[in-house]
């Protein structure tokens, strides 16, 4: 039998063999069938494993065809980042808004808010579910604008027979019972950026004045994690390369008690603090250990939730995130741009919200890197319809290139998803 | 099951899946990663509607 080489990854982890497929099914294999798929996508039958094998091997994948994914064209917008803040009451020396425009100190007026929500309504045309995401800066320096742009877009969506959801990322400093009363009132997500325990939080997320921020954030974090058990919120942290061994943080984060955590790497030029290829080694040893927690526990860790039975469907999963097309930022003068990445970089400045005009060029390039048919590398990698191609920002971020795929990421990713597979195989086991 | 191969999980994608493209699941760089793009997070909101929650 023939393989796609690009359409199948096998991979082993602590002595357990697995081969995916990139269209999402996964399979255990001993070392004898392992050895058998190794030879077979290598286009040559090893002489030393029997036919039997082989014969088993086929049976079993032979149903597997190419699929042709129809593309779209279509798009809509659905999704709009409303910078409301470009302030913040803290200055963590990792923040990737902190070196441009983001930190101009500038509110987004409630005008500018309304204006960006029917935008969204209007340009989602057909499509039901739209979100708006606050973001910043700290959203909640301008917690009046979040309150009445969120009651707004609510009734607006109403009317439109859509279904909004909302969410805020926040530091949490503001996240006092009375604002988060709020926020449960209006069924906002929310995102608190926690990065670990108290050592390591406070190594980059410093207030203004450079103390530690950490016992002034977590008792808002665990009255958050306290009211929304059945989900609502994300822990969210950001490992380094000065802290590398985030699987520590992870489990100090379990024993605070939080369920719904995600540690991401920091992406920065910064030469002390960007994550390199050496470090790659490590950081896989650290997704082992944050995936053996996660089979203790119901601790759902963002990255290892991959809902493989119930994902999107295939012309979506071809797709990258929708940047500049079914996602865009806006900011508090109402300038639109691509993602929130992006903002303050004039050169990928979209239009402004403001006459609604959208510079059509600089979007169809962004429509054409979010296929991943038109990106070579991502084209042959079978962790494609896991990943979608990789961020652009990061790539301008790393590279000064959005083109130029940034590698550590996608050495990251791909052992992220090796993990996520390895938990799903070891669940399913623990269930039977 | 086999003694060489074992199916953990097939995938629900066929040709007809290829197909489809209701536009109605979320972006994928949603807030609880918002630096690192992952699609396969994504749920189809067709097979399993989300509530109120981001998540």
């Amino acid at each position: 039998m023939d393989l796609v080489k690009r359409d199948w990854h096998p991979f082993s982890i602590q002595g357990e063999y697995f081969l995916f497929n990139s269209l999402g099914s996964l399979y255990q294999l001993d070392e004898e069938g392992a050895k058998a798929v190794e030879s077979i996508l290598e286009g040559n039958k090893d002489p030393h494993i029997s036919e039997e094998v082989y014969r088993e091997i086929e049976e079993v994948l032979a149903p597997y065809e190419s699929v042709e994914i129809q593309t779209y064209d279509n798009l809509t917008l659905k999704s709009l980042c409303l910078n409301v803040s470009h302030s913040c009451n803290m200055l963590c020396n990792y923040c990737f808004t902190s070196h441009n425009l983001t930190s101009d100190g500038s509110l987004m007026s409630l005008e500018t808010a309304c204006k960006a929500i029917d935008f969204l309504i209007e340009a989602s045309k057909d499509t039901k579910n739209i979100e708006i995401d606050f973001f910043g800066g700290e959203p909640l320096l301008n917690l009046d604008v979040v309150r009445d742009a969120s009651i707004y877009g609510k009734k607006r969506a109403i009317e439109s027979n859509k279904n909004l959801r909302i969410t805020l990322t926040t530091n949490g400093l503001l996240l006092s019972e009375k604002n988060l009363d709020l926020l449960d009132k209006l069924e906002i997500s929310i995102v608190l950026s926690l990065d670990g325990g108290e050592k390591v939080h406070n190594i980059h997320r410093h207030l203004i004045n450079g103390d530690g921020s950490f016992e002034y954030i977590l008792p808002n974090a665990m009255e958050l994690a306290r009211r929304r058990q059945e989900g609502g919120y994300y822990i969210r942290g950001t490992y380094t390369a000065e802290t590398l061994n985030f699987s520590d943080s992870f489990k100090e984060l379990v024993d605070l008690g939080f369920r719904y955590i995600s540690l991401e790497p920091v992406v920065t030029s910064d030469k002390y603090l960007s994550i390199k290829q050496e470090h790659i080694p490590i950081l896989r040893e650290e997704y082992r250990k944050v995936a053996e927690e996660c089979l203790k526990s119901d601790v759902k860790f963002f990255h290892f939730e991959l809902p493989l039975e119930e994902g999107a469907c295939l012309p979506r999963l071809a797709r990258g995130c929708g940047a500049g097309v079914e996602y865009m930022a806006v900011t508090p003068a109402g300038e639109i741009y691509p993602c929130h990445q992006f903002v303050g970089h004039t050169q990928f400045k979209l239009g402004n919200i403001e006459g609604r005009h959208i510079n059509k060029d600089l979007q169809e390039k962004f429509k054409i890197l979010n296929s991943i048919d038109n990106k070579p590398i991502c084209r042959d990698c079978w962790a494609r319809y896991l990943c979608g191609g990789g961020c652009l920002a990061n790539n301008f971020n790393i590279n000064r290139n959005i083109t130029e795929p940034y590698g550590v990421g996608c050495e990251i990713q791909k052992l992220r998803i090796e993990y996520a597979l390895w938990l799903r195989a070891k669940r399913l086991e623990v269930k039977v | 099951m086999g003694r060489h191969i074992r199916i953990i999980t097939e995938s629900s994608i066929d040709k007809k899946e290829a197909k489809k493209n209701c536009q109605e699941c979320q972006t994928p760089c949603r807030s609880a990663c918002k630096t690192s793009m992952t699609v396969g997070n994504l749920v189809c909101e067709v097979k399993r509607p989300l509530g109120k929650w981001t998540w």
